[in-house]
């Protein structure tokens, strides 16, 4: 599991909301999420209990909400209120007593509003603009680094015994999914991957191999090699992307060509820092997916970010579908489990609509992809044979 | 993502783990409404479910972002009460269903 990235992703969520919130409570204003909530839950008519709990329509947001403003609120002012009782306290006795004695309780002050800026960082009470930078800095350094290392790496024969234990169990899982041909939500992500060392890529790519799964040619050479895989290095740069198996397309020659030109989006864009990330490097895939008769002629101009926009469009949107076929089937089994478990209609109810509501949209982004990608390379190859045509305006009345 | 969600964990940790999902589902959206606005400005056509699919994951949001505070904070509602109030037993000796 990616674990790294949930606990990034829920720490920049929280932490967003936490610098949002205070920023506006130190301008004396509701932060936006209360006031969102409030809108809403007035919006939905409003009502109000005796005590003057909000209930109906929007109850519970505005209940969360205000929870966590007023969560901010009081401990940011109680570590304010004791920093500053600290102060007057020392400022009350320094001229009592000697240099040594004042420079020793400076140093603790100090040292405490350190440690309070950085347990306030931690809880997102303060503003991270500054650190966001170093975090991105930090991991361009780390990925540099890394690929020089991998550029000087010789195979070592205990490998599998420097992983850590999570990584173990990663792997482990990883393997367990591709040599079964099941695919895995999500994908293990492009940190973790290229975390592993050489020889343990090269099996799993063997266990998805064995599984019956696609990893694009030109993903992670060396492991590629290492595991007497056909090796494509035409993509220019290092790949960005997590390996992305895919399941085998019924034997179909067509088939083949989407297959290849299919990228896994990396759900990590606050992450991904490192120098040159670039949307999408399958312009290889697609070079090589094309019939004979065009690969060197064939006048489809990639985007600059590789790909077409037609194909790219196709393929984001399969990915998509994925995604979300993933949460209809985690949600769906949540719902049912809560069932078990004997909550109430109020919750596995929307639950399993939910699950209803994602399969429509999986199944309208599949048959988008399709018609999208047909269409296109159907009207594609007409451009093939006349290319001199100006575009659609100039034939269609 | 979809990996964390189980029932298994506590109100906290499922209610996290929706509101995950929900930002993920809103990076969904999000793509969906570029790939809507670069094929509409490359002039395609027919695309009209685009808008559809992002209707029902609106929805589907709503509906997750409601869960998960119903989850979260009825739980802690009833977890408080019940830490409050320790003599307290089952649910249904208070006369529920």
């Amino acid at each position: 599991m990616e674990a790294i990235f949930l606990a990034c992703m829920v720490i920049s969520y929280f932490l967003t909301k936490g610098k949002v919130d205070s920023t506006a409570y130190a301008n004396g204003k509701e932060p936006p999420g209360v006031a969102k909530a409030r809108m809403r839950h007035e919006a939905g008519g409003g009502g109000r209990t005796a005590s003057g709990r909000p209930t109906g329509k929007g109850a519970f947001r505005l209940m969360a909400a205000s929870r966590w403003a007023n969560a901010c609120l009081a401990t940011k002012q109680r570590a304010d209120h004791k920093a500053a009782r600290r102060r007057a306290w020392y400022a009350e006795t320094a001229p009592l007593k000697d240099a040594e004695w004042r420079a020793k309780q400076l140093r603790k002050l100090d040292k405490g509003d350190g440690i309070r800026a950085k347990w306030a960082q931690e809880h997102g009470l303060l503003d991270l603009s500054e650190y966001r930078e170093r975090k991105a800095e930090d991991q361009a350094w780390k990925e540099n680094e890394r690929r020089n290392a991998e550029a000087d790496e010789t195979a070592g024969p205990d490998e599998a015994d420097t992983l850590t234990d999570e990584q173990r169990q990663l792997v482990a899982r990883i393997k367990d999914a591709w040599s079964q041909g099941k695919l895995t939500y999500p994908d293990i992500g492009y940190d973790q991957w290229y975390g592993l060392p050489v020889g343990v890529r090269a099996d799993l790519l063997k266990a998805a191999q064995e599984g019956g799964l696609e990893i694009r040619s030109t993903f992670d050479p060396d492991a590629r090699e290492r595991a007497g895989l056909p090796v494509d290095r035409s993509a220019t740069e290092g790949q960005r992307r997590p390996p992305a198996a895919r399941k085998k397309p019924p034997a179909d020659a067509e088939q083949a060509g989407t297959d290849q030109a299919r990228a896994a989006e990396d759900p990590a864009p606050t992450e991904s820092a490192p120098a040159g990330d670039t949307e999408d490097t399958s312009t290889g895939d697609t070079a090589a997916a094309t019939p004979p008769e065009a690969p060197a002629s064939s006048t489809a101009t990639p985007s600059s970010t590789g790909g077409t926009v037609y194909e790219q469009g196709a393929a984001e949107l399969l990915n998509s579908a994925e995604e979300i076929e993933g949460y209809k089937h985690a949600l769906g089994g949540l719902g049912r489990d809560l069932e078990a478990l004997k909550w109430g209609e109020e919750v596995h109810g929307p639950l399993n609509d939910m699950h209803t509501g994602l399969a429509s949209v999986a199944t309208i982004y599949r048959d988008l992809a399709e018609l999208i990608k047909n269409q296109g390379d159907q009207v594609n190859d007409a451009y093939d044979e006349a290319p001199w045509v100006p575009g659609p305006e100039a034939v269609l009345s | 993502m979809a990996d964390s969600i189980d029932a298994t964990g506590s109100t906290d940790e499922i209610a996290n783990s929706l509101f995950v999902a929900d930002a993920e589902l809103e990076a969904i959206a999000a793509r969906n409404d570029r790939l809507r606005q670069t094929f509409e400005n490359e002039q395609w056509s027919g695309l009209d479910q685009l808008t559809q699919a992002r209707q029902l994951i609106s929805t589907a949001r709503d509906q997750l972002a409601d869960v998960a505070n119903k989850i979260g904070v009825g739980g802690q509602i009833v977890r408080e009460a019940h830490q409050k109030n320790q003599m307290v037993g089952s649910k249904e000796s208070l006369g529920r269903s």
